[in-house]
């Protein structure tokens, strides 16, 4: 069967301490409920889980959705901004099936990546690293003021803003990102072609302003 | 006794990988063996960093954290300076040196998760009660006091429980253990002795219950008032002297849960007169908005024209006489003859389709061809005394083989693959009868059109690819003959061929259950008799 990969990176740096780190959690746990009661994502979505603080860690190894448990979360730190789109990549690289005559390979991944602050590391080095891995597609979410910029250049256009870090947004942004997830499983299955642009997910809730480039 | 504490260690230093996404079996909180009270040691044995670095004391919902003498250690990323400093749940502590620093996540309460169940399902899964609850004094006895309707029961042995049932109802469930730890003896603080009395304490535990995914899938109607409107399901047999062919197409679950209607199509057809049989499967491509009627045109104006084609191909008796060279070996001419024949018959019946389409698009305001892409899946068959003669002209996705099963005279199983989908690995290059590169040149047409003549066979199987996906998944796999032996074996087990309704048994049988495979599903089988 053909897995729809899906990693959610989230900056669990110093910042986000105290009522936005929790909610995020709860946005984690709202997000797979959500999207276990949607039969096209409980057999095809597969999540994993990647925080970056001081480091980053894969909190969460791809795993399927039923038998998916939300990690524990904890803000600190310094934001490894790079470090993390490097074990994203290297992630994928490893985790996610490669199509070849004898195998049919998993479509290709999304990746929802969170941040609330300025990359504190070599970000531009591991950008290289990333972009060797093939993405179904990219979104960026930047929470308050965290720079658009360097988020336009990981995720294209694909890049949205939470004005607030206050509970209704970052709810609304782990609802908008179930929602996808869920229409990017039903098309994988629908269509048999992968997840391309921000244009083929739901249009996000008013909580969401669009970037764009 | 050693307890490891159900923590999440993380490298700080690199880039981190595999290796620093582990359980913490290099973390042992050694209970009471290391001091005289019942301290708890953390000790680490790993790259860089080794021995005792703290004590760790549980005291009910939190742990107090001693850093020891010489031992560099962080809590939250903050160097610890003074001691008796208060953890509590996942809060991170870290311990090291300039180069090389482990950091742990501790979850001493928050912990009480058992891996995920399904509905209807049987559960079976073994924990530590020390790692459940975060607890390192001494365990007595437990209960299982709410298993919140799951169907679930609870044995333990020691401090391992085990939880096991066949889970009822779904969705997030918190079970009710009771923990006993029995009265004991202890040394107090002036060195006399007194009994610290029994406790007893709930302890939640959380188990989340999968819904069963079949029950997930709904089974919504199409709106009223939708164009071309196609029943769910169809079910065709067409019995000839000397073969049966029997043909089912289904609605998807995919469909049915967002409420579109069947985009795969299928026709069979007989000419007793001539001897010819035809099977035409067809996929309406699931982004085209009418390709259901696509798919409906590709077997309606194929399954019409191609019929007069062959009666005319076959006249003058040469088309026969070339069959029979070619099948004894002697190829020279008759290869071309035939495929010259099968070029002036197959081509045209699928072109007059495309044709179709293009006019119907023309009749409909704002619509293109591309609205009704679809796949084609023409095959002919004429039985002969020598022989076998099938011929395929295909374009996208699904396939069709001539499968010749072993089983009963214990040969081997043979399948020669008469189609093979288009586009191969990569997604979305699927081509359909409306792609313009299709019918750019002879060669390209040519090139669609395989045939072959065989002496014994089984059956003649032309499947889309909601069949083909889940029974075969690779194209290299659809060329394996125990893959086609493993699908025959199902159908035969599923369908009295010689039955009074066999295309309704086969119809039921597509609605096997396939994990992530839902599409439509359209199989034709052709067997002699």
């Amino acid at each position: 069967m053909r897995r729809l990969p899906v990693y959610l990176v989230l900056d669990t740096s110093g910042s986000m301490t105290g009522e936005p780190i929790e909610q995020v959690k709860n946005g984690v746990q709202m997000l797979v409920s959500a999207l276990r009661q949607d039969p096209y994502a409980l057999e095809t979505a597969y999540l994993s889980v990647i925080g970056f603080g001081n480091s980053a860690t894969q909190l969460v190894p791809l795993t399927e959705l039923s038998a998916f448990q939300p990690p524990g979360l904890s803000a600190s730190g310094t934001t490894a901004f790079g470090e993390a789109l490097q074990l994203v990549a290297e992630r994928a690289s490893q985790e996610v099936t490669k199509s070849s005559a004898s195998v049919k390979g998993d479509w290709k991944p999304m990746v929802f990546i969170m941040t609330d602050g300025q990359p504190t590391d070599d970000w531009k080095k591991a950008l290289g690293r990333f972009r060797q891995e093939k993405w179904g597609i990219v979104v960026g979410c930047a929470v308050d003021s965290a720079d658009t910029a360097v988020l336009a250049e990981v995720c294209g256009e694909a890049v949205v803003r939470l004005n607030s870090a206050d509970s209704g947004a970052i709810a609304a942004f782990f609802k908008w990102v179930s929602a996808s997830i869920s229409t990017g499983s039903q098309k994988v299955e629908t269509s048999h072609n992968d997840v391309g642009g921000l244009s083929e997910l739901p249009p996000p809730p008013p909580e969401i302003d669009v970037v764009g480039l | 006794m050693e307890v490891i504490i159900k923590a999440r260690l993380e490298k700080l230093n690199g880039v981190s990988g595999t290796d620093d996404h582990f359980e913490l079996s290099a973390v042992r909180v050694i209970v009471g063996t290391e001091s005289r009270t019942s301290q708890n040691m953390v000790q680490i044995s790993g790259d860089g960093v080794k021995g005792k670095h703290a004590e760790l004391i549980h005291e009910g919902e939190f742990w107090r954290f001693h850093p020891l003498e010489g031992a560099e250690s962080w809590v939250n990323d903050k160097p610890v300076a003074a001691r008796d400093i208060r953890l509590k749940d996942r809060d991170v502590l870290a311990f090291g040196n300039r180069t090389q620093r482990y950091r742990f996540c501790l979850h001493s309460t928050e912990s009480r998760s058992l891996p995920n169940g399904n509905e209807g399902k049987l559960y079976r899964e073994t924990v530590s009660a020390s790692t459940l609850f975060g607890s390192v004094a001494p365990l007595g006895y437990f209960d299982l006091k709410d298993n919140c309707g799951t169907g679930l029961q609870m044995t333990y042995s020691g401090d391992q429980l085990t939880f096991e049932g066949i889970l009822v109802g779904s969705g997030q469930k918190q079970l009710i253990v009771e923990v006993c730890h029995p009265a004991q003896e202890i040394e107090d603080s002036s060195g006399g002795r007194r009994t610290k009395p029994e406790i007893r304490r709930d302890k939640p535990i959380s188990l989340f219950v999968n819904p069963d995914p079949r029950a997930l899938w709904k089974e919504i109607e199409p709106a009223d008032g939708l164009p071309f409107r196609t029943p769910h399901t169809l079910a065709l047999r067409v019995e000839a002297k000397d073969h049966l062919i029997i043909a089912a197409s289904r609605r998807g679950r995919s469909h049915a849960h967002d409420g579109t209607f069947r985009e795969d199509d299928v026709k069979v057809v007989h000419d007793s007169s001539s001897g010819w049989s035809v099977m035409i499967v067809s996929d309406g491509a699931g982004s085209a908005k009418y390709s259901r009627q696509g798919s409906r045109l590709v077997c309606e104006t194929a399954g019409r024209t191609i019929l007069p084609a062959l009666v005319a191909v076959e006249a003058d008796g040469s088309f026969e006489k070339n069959c029979e060279r070619y099948f004894n070996n002697d190829r020279a001419e008759s290869l071309r003859s035939l495929q010259s024949a099968l070029y002036r018959t197959l081509a045209p019946a699928a072109k007059t389709a495309q044709r179709a389409i293009a006019e119907e698009a023309g009749r409909i305001e704002g619509a293109s061809e591309n609205d009704f892409a679809a796949t084609v899946l023409l095959t002919i068959v004429r039985r002969y005394a020598f022989g076998t003669f099938v011929a395929t002209f295909g374009i996208g996705d699904g396939g069709v083989g001539i499968y010749c099963d072993g089983s009963d005279d214990g040969n081997a199983h043979e399948t020669i693959v008469l189609n093979v989908p288009d586009g191969g690995a990569y997604a979305g290059q699927t081509r359909f009868i409306t792609s313009r590169d299709v019918w750019v040149s002879g060669d390209e047409i040519l090139r669609r059109i395989r045939f072959d003549i065989v002496g014994r066979f089984t059956a003649v199987l032309s499947m889309t690819d909601g069949v083909s996906d889940p029974k075969f998944q690779t194209d290299d796999n659809f060329r394996d003959s125990s893959y086609w032996s493993g699908l025959w074996e199902e159908l035969r087990t599923e369908i009295d061929f010689n039955g009074e309704k066999p295309e309704q048994q086969l119809l039921e049988w597509l609605n096997f259950w396939s994990r992530g495979n839902h599409d439509d599903r359209t199989l034709a089988i052709l067997m002699p008799r």
